[in-house]
């Protein structure tokens, strides 16, 4: 598993964006991406303060993995892009995408396709026959996404979830 | 890279309700587990003819297991029977979490409350490891489980599931 997330830079085009697997010198920068994103959608618990994040990302059991997508100015690498995936079962091995984030100044730029490259190239890595996203259909530019970017899609899905609280009460004694 | 696995699951989860044992897979239950997952595999609509105990073995009690799994089974009738499965991925949106990838009680035990107890242990290994969340997809039209899901958690919502094949 260690060779398969090797090779940092897989991308470097005219337009001086790179996009690379996350190192642990990252976390700042991708505590501050993560912060964005939950401005655009409704999180309702984070774990975002860098501690929590070293241990699901660096510690010895890896909750996330993901890729940075990053351009020079000035000198200065500046962080523009994230995707974050599970590993994910569906009977057989899936790399589950939960996260794709462009900063709006960076959109439309091929970023985002970059980044889902990237993914593709871990998933192959991994031996995973597929890359898998939900898509909420309120999003309609993840919707936009989706009828563009996937071999298929599986409508008449629908999802359940349980927090904390649902999980104690299932499991208070009756 | 990390090694592992880390994550201790408590190897019995007992819950002695008619006789209802709900447990960690180990490797010697995978080709029994494998019929359960076969008959899974089919009422989602997915092939079944690549599943095989070496891959199932492979991937969940490997170096690094892609999924967390546990078993229904019952003594009843002396020898033990394996009559449902729970199996579920970790996950971080924001903070960690669950998958419930597969859910199935064998058809003759159904409504007997296994899926419930399977439930319990996955809830139970998601507040141990510090998960906020566990979640998962049904069929809009499985009524049978979507009264059984409706009991226990929330509805988020219709949503679509998108696949980009890379190999």
């Amino acid at each position: 598993m260690a060779s398969a997330l090797e090779g940092q830079y897989l991308k470097k085009d005219n337009s001086n964006i790179v996009i690379r697997k996350w190192e642990e010198s990252d976390l700042e920068n991708m505590s501050k991406l993560l912060r964005k994103v939950t401005e655009t959608q409704d999180y309702p618990e984070q774990c975002l303060d860098i501690e929590s994040l070293r241990k699901d990302m660096f510690g010895t059991q890896v909750w996330l993995y993901g890729y940075l997508a990053e351009v020079v100015i000035q000198g200065e690498a500046v962080s523009i892009g994230i995707a974050v995936a599970n590993l994910s079962y569906n009977l057989s091995r899936v790399l589950s995408i939960t996260i794709l984030y462009i900063l709006p100044d960076w959109r439309n730029k091929g970023v985002g396709r970059g980044l889902l490259d990237a993914m593709k190239q871990f998933a192959i890595s991994l031996k995973c026959k597929f890359i898998h996203w939900t898509d909420e259909y309120k999003n309609t530019i993840v919707t936009n996404i989706s009828k563009k970017k996937a071999d298929y899609t599986q409508p008449h899905w629908i999802m359940y979830t349980m927090n904390e609280a649902d999980m104690e009460k299932l499991l208070k004694p009756s | 890279m990390a090694t592992g696995p880390v994550i201790e699951d408590k190897t019995f989860l007992e819950f002695h309700d008619n006789d209802i044992i709900v447990r960690s897979w180990k490797v010697e239950d995978l080709p029994t587990v494998l019929v359960l997952c076969k008959k899974f595999a089919v009422t989602q609509n997915m092939p079944t003819k690549f599943m095989t105990t070496k891959k199932l073995a492979e991937d969940g009690f490997g170096e690094h297991p892609w999924f967390h799994s546990w078993l229904a089974e019952t003594t009843t009738s002396g020898e033990p029977i394996t009559i449902g499965f729970a199996m579920v991925s970790l996950s971080w949106d924001m903070c960690r979490g669950l998958v419930l990838e597969g859910l199935y009680t064998d058809e003759n035990w159904r409504k007997k409350g296994v899926a419930r107890k399977l439930v319990k242990a996955v809830a139970e290994f998601a507040l141990e490891n510090s998960c906020k969340y566990i979640k998962w997809m049904s069929l809009k039209d499985n009524d049978n489980a979507n009264s059984f899901y409706n009991k226990i958690a929330k509805l988020y919502g219709p949503v679509n599931e998108c696949y980009v094949k890379v190999t």
